[in-house]
């Protein structure tokens, strides 16, 4: 059985229209964030979703939480439903859910010192019977995540500290209630080169340690291959491929993939001269108004008639391998 | 103007310095730069956040905020730009030396369509030029970037971001400057619109035969466009070689180990190394190596005295203690 589960997803989010204009108009227009995704993720797997911005990918990641609530489809977590559960019951059950953003300094409170920011999950979940015990816990948790000495790190304040220990603080914080599941929205992303590293290891041995299972959001395919088990590309709303790491870089199937890794800059100017280049014409189109048929048809160079007006289904390809596209039907 | 080993220098910065002055000290972003750019090239400057590259750059154009302090010097095609007046400065940059912003939302202004940019920057540096003429040269420059000429009266909101971007870079070359600084310029672009841009920025340069410097943190960018490449950590400049050099045969302990902590799409390579620690605090930092608390070969020598910078061969120079041995005669100093 998954641990986690959506069923055909859908959000659309209304745009803001001006009261005038929406007294004379009769269509509401919205943003289609997330069009009919489906997928899984096993317990101790890592899932990758990658994709663009205004690929949906984020919103994804919220939904699977209910920070959203979802226009249409179904939510499992550890086989039963969450779609319909009630903001309290939903309350308790994010002892076992967490999130990591992206930008550390925007997720912490400035006058909070990091022990108590840390310490917080704690009181909300009523965990560890007393004060004392609770601290304890989050020393062991800084000692865990490298913010070293613990006891100094404790009463410090979020300005006080690097991108780097920042972003340690928000991971501390997310696992000091032991979750089975973690969102890492870009969860490295805003951090430099040689941080970045030291973070995705860490994320890499928290999750071994703490028998974690990760949904790992991410623009960059080229950290998904050191933590995800397998990788989703999203477009427009949709997954159009899916498949192990290995698979989706070695032989990327969906022409909207094989953009994407062919457009990955290679620190190394041999491989990048060795390497196909597939950089399709144009940009994103507005996913208020999205393509009919597949979304990635307008730029693909292998479209033809059905294209345009059937959007292709995620269909098994071989083995764990599934691709939107009508060139593998 | 200076021709180095046959290669024509546009741009020579001399022992450079550029310190922001604090209630608490001088942050030194950039201290002790010594460079050149030849023509027709690009040069890559890599580093990470708060290693004063992006300082460098700006500093070329002398649009540092007014706590800087800049010493050194800095000669364009043989013009001394640091005993240049505010005045002179403004002459120079858009004709000579230009820049391209990582954001270009931000250095376009919002209320001015896109041809009153090009023909405000086309006639203040050249006010024989008429508005027809003007408007003529912003329509080639467009087209050159892959902009129908139909988009001169548009606002810059009206651009998406990568049309945004090649904009900029329409308005940064339309008067053919020796020198475009590029700081970021492909930063805040999604990974398909970046190798659009980066395609077209190598076109441009070679069409319009001006040098460019390219700031940026993405090792993977500046393999693709740069012809050498220079590696800046703490203001400090570590490693200048042509690129081949700094990805195959690096000799800097920072650039070894940050080109090992960059990840790439080999599934061969599975192993993910870092640097431990942070970079130092620039405030009131004093002499010595600035890499030596991270670094894996620290010797005695490097916290105390600030490395060389150590001519390797032709092309390539290191400011690292380890290899000053066999150039300088105090050899039981470095290997102790």
């Amino acid at each position: 059985m998954p641990l986690v589960k959506v069923e055909n997803l859908v959000k659309h989010f209304p745009v803001r229209m001006n009261f005038i204009k929406a007294l004379f108009t009769r269509e509401r227009k919205k943003v289609h964030a997330v069009n009919g995704v489906n997928f899984s993720i096993e317990e101790g797997e890592t899932l990758g979703l990658v994709g663009e911005s205004g690929s949906g990918k984020t919103t994804m990641g919220r939904l699977v939480l209910r920070l959203e609530e979802p226009t249409k489809g179904r939510i499992f977590f550890a086989g039963r439903e969450i779609t319909s559960l009630s903001a309290e019951e939903m309350r308790r059950l994010r002892r076992e859910m967490q999130i990591i953003f992206q930008d550390p300094l925007a997720s912490l409170n400035p006058y909070m010192r990091i022990g108590e920011a840390i310490r917080h999950p704690l009181v909300i979940h009523g965990i560890g019977e007393n004060k004392r015990k609770q601290r304890e816990m989050v020393l062991e948790m800084l000692e865990r995540v490298n913010l070293r000495p613990a006891e100094e790190f404790y009463n410090r304040f979020p300005r006080q500290l690097s991108g780097g220990q920042r972003q340690r603080v928000v991971i501390a914080r997310a696992l000091i209630t032991r979750p089975k599941f973690v969102v890492a929205d870009e969860a490295v992303a805003m951090l430099d080169v040689s941080v970045r590293s030291q973070l995705l290891k860490l994320m890499v041995d928290l999750k071994r340690e703490f028998n974690l299972t990760y949904l790992f959001i991410t623009h960059d395919l080229a950290t998904t291959k050191y933590i995800c088990n397998r990788i989703a590309v999203m477009y427009l709303g949709r997954i159009v491929e899916e498949g192990s790491f290995r698979d989706i870089y070695t032989d990327p199937l969906h022409p909207y993939t094989k953009a994407l890794i062919s457009a990955v800059p290679e620190p190394d100017p041999k491989a990048m001269e060795r390497k196909k280049k597939l950089i399709p014409e144009g940009e994103v189109p507005n996913p208020i108004d999205p393509p009919s048929g597949c979304p990635f048809h307008p730029r693909c160079p292998y479209v033809k008639e059905v294209c345009r007006t059937v959007p292709p289904e995620l269909k098994e390809y071989s083995g764990d391998r599934k691709v939107a596209c009508y060139l593998y039907d | 103007m200076n021709i180095v080993d046959g290669k024509e220098a546009v741009c020579r910065i001399e022992d450079f310095r550029v310190h922001y002055m604090t209630f608490d000290g001088p942050v030194k972003a950039v201290d002790g730069v010594n460079m050149e750019v030849y023509r027709e090239e690009t040069l890559g400057l890599v580093g990470e956040s708060g290693c004063g590259k992006s300082t460098l750059g700006s500093a070329l154009l002398k649009i540092l905020p007014r706590t800087a302090r800049m010493s050194g010097k800095v000669y364009l095609e043989g013009e001394d730009l640091m005993s240049k007046m505010e005045k002179e400065m403004q002459k120079l940059r858009g004709a000579k030396i230009a820049m391209i912003f990582q954001d270009p939302m931000t250095s376009l202004n919002p209320i001015m369509k896109v041809k009153d940019h090009f023909t405000e920057m086309i006639r203040t540096h050249k006010p024989e030029v008429s508005e027809e003429q003007a408007l003529e040269m912003a329509a080639r420059a467009l087209e050159e970037v892959g902009i129908s000429e139909s988009r001169l009266n548009d606002y810059p909101f009206q651009f998406s971001g990568g049309m945004r971007q090649r904009m900029m870079i329409a308005l940064s070359i339309v008067l053919r400057p020796a020198l475009v600084i590029a700081d970021e310029p492909t930063t805040s672009l999604d990974v398909i619109v970046q190798a659009q841009i980066l395609q077209l920025m190598k076109e441009i340069q070679s069409h319009i035969r001006s040098s460019m410097i390219l700031i940026t943190h993405d090792l993977g960018v500046v393999a693709e466009m740069a012809h050498r490449i220079g590696v800046m950590y703490a203001g400090h400049l570590v490693e200048l070689a042509p690129r081949d050099v700094i990805y195959y045969r690096p000799l800097h302990p920072y650039t070894v180990a940050l080109l090992e902590s960059v990840p790439n799409t080999d599934i061969n390579d599975m192993d993910l190394d870092y640097i431990e620690g942070y970079p130092p605090s620039l405030l009131n930092i004093g002499e010595g190596c600035r890499f030596a608390d991270r670094c894996p070969k620290v010797m005695k020598l490097c916290r105390d005295r600030t490395p060389p910078d150590v001519q390797i061969d032709e092309e390539h120079i290191v400011k690292c203690w380890l290899y000053a041995d066999s150039f300088e005669e105090d050899e039981d100093n470095a290997s102790g």
